[in-house]
């Protein structure tokens, strides 16, 4: 069996430089699953390897509820459809995310649900006093602006903007999760971007600066 | 990209940054429906699988024996036990918590527990020798005693035996 090493971004590379000497080599995501079809039980080290960033990115498009149903349903999905899995990405990540796409666009309520709570949800708080308010006051600045420009996005440009922003995944790799050509995912990505630009109220250098503090 | 991309990317981030993560508990949950589905699908297979699942609290052992006889019977066991851990001889390490028994080991397993869940007293009383002697145990008797131990399976004749009995 040949094995290769996986960043733990979930990208892919070769150990040819042997910069990775004394680390633990494992299989990469390709070779478990090509496994997974004589062993079916090798499938549960793909999902350990993914289910925090797939359950993560659940969490932040639909509500917490249904979050953890899709992120449960998205590795069975997974599983039943391996033999479908193209082996020449080492990578399972771009498939996985593909799903769970998938499964977003069947809960579309949720998602809606889920953008109009964070624009009302608190920042999250920082111990130190003066953080808390720079933050507070970006929350206050622009994000219930921002989440109905979300809203008004096609369906389309707004998941490949959140993918992009709710994801550590490469332009290579989101052109994978969608299935289309890398050069169609950078011009949706700038379409949406100027979509959203141009919906918010003012422009976008024209919100207020930072709080700065004092010090 | 301009500094106007980076900072609605840097917003979106931040709206959704007070988003928790999931529990431990709930990724055992859907760790579990994979389990189960994986279960489903091994029970068309010609011999027993286990698998092993370390959690939180212990250590979850699997046992899926499948029985061939007149029919073909199902038995599944799960031993939730932290005492239930079995030892493997093989040399591989266990892979993120999941290693199936070799075929040989889960057919032995599967002549030995009968439909009704229970183990022939002569098998016990074997296995114990096993465990007792020099050369240890294999991985078919360990599994045999450790879900005889944790309550999941009985002796063909009754109770459990218990430690001190004789075949026990």
């Amino acid at each position: 069996m040949t094995l290769k090493v996986t960043s733990a971004a979930g990208g892919n590379r070769n150990d040819s430089s042997g910069q990775l000497e004394g680390m633990q080599e494992r299989a990469s995501d390709a070779e478990l699953i090509s496994q997974s079809i004589s062993e079916p039980e090798r499938f549960a080290e793909v999902f350990d390897r993914h289910y925090p960033k797939i359950s993560f990115y659940l969490r932040r498009r639909v509500m917490v509820e249904h979050a953890d149903e899709l992120a449960s349903e998205v590795f069975l999905v997974a599983f039943r459809r391996r033999a479908d899995f193209d082996a020449s990405y080492q990578s399972a990540a771009p498939w996985l995310f593909g799903i769970a796409l998938n499964l977003v666009r069947s809960a579309q309520r949720s998602e809606r649900r889920r953008l109009r709570a964070l624009a009302q949800s608190q920042p999250s708080t920082e111990p130190d006093g003066t953080d808390d308010a720079i933050a507070r006051a970006d929350a206050d600045r622009i994000w219930p602006d921002l989440v109905r420009a979300l809203e008004g996005l096609d369906r389309d440009q707004r998941e490949i903007l959140l993918l992009r922003a709710w994801t550590d995944l490469t332009y290579v790799e989101l052109a994978e999760a969608l299935a289309m050509p890398e050069g169609t995912v950078r011009s949706r990505l700038s379409r949406a971007r100027r979509n959203v630009q141009r919906r918010l109220e003012r422009p976008y250098a024209a919100y207020p600066l930072k709080v700065e503090s004092d010090d | 990209m301009t500094n106007g991309d980076d900072d609605l990317e840097q917003d979106l981030r931040d709206l959704a940054g007070n988003v928790p993560p999931a529990t431990r508990q709930e990724q055992l949950r859907a760790r579990g429906a994979l389990l189960q589905e994986i279960t489903r699908e091994s029970k068309g297979r010609p011999a027993a699988q286990r698998f092993r699942l370390r959690s939180g609290r212990g250590l979850l052992v699997v046992l899926v024996a499948l029985v061939t006889g007149s029919g073909a019977v199902a038995v599944a066991t799960q031993l939730t036990s932290p005492s239930a851990e079995v030892q493997s001889s093989r040399t591989e390490p266990p892979v993120y918590g999941f290693e199936p028994i070799p075929d040989a080991a889960a057919r032995r397993i599967a002549r030995r527990v009968g439909g009704n869940g229970r183990v022939p007293a002569q098998d016990l009383r074997r296995c114990r020798h096993q465990e007792q002697s020099a050369g240890g145990v294999d991985e078919a008797c360990a599994l045999l005693l450790a879900a005889y131990r944790n309550g999941d399976l009985r002796r063909d004749r009754g109770t459990p035996i218990r430690e001190g009995e004789p075949g026990g």
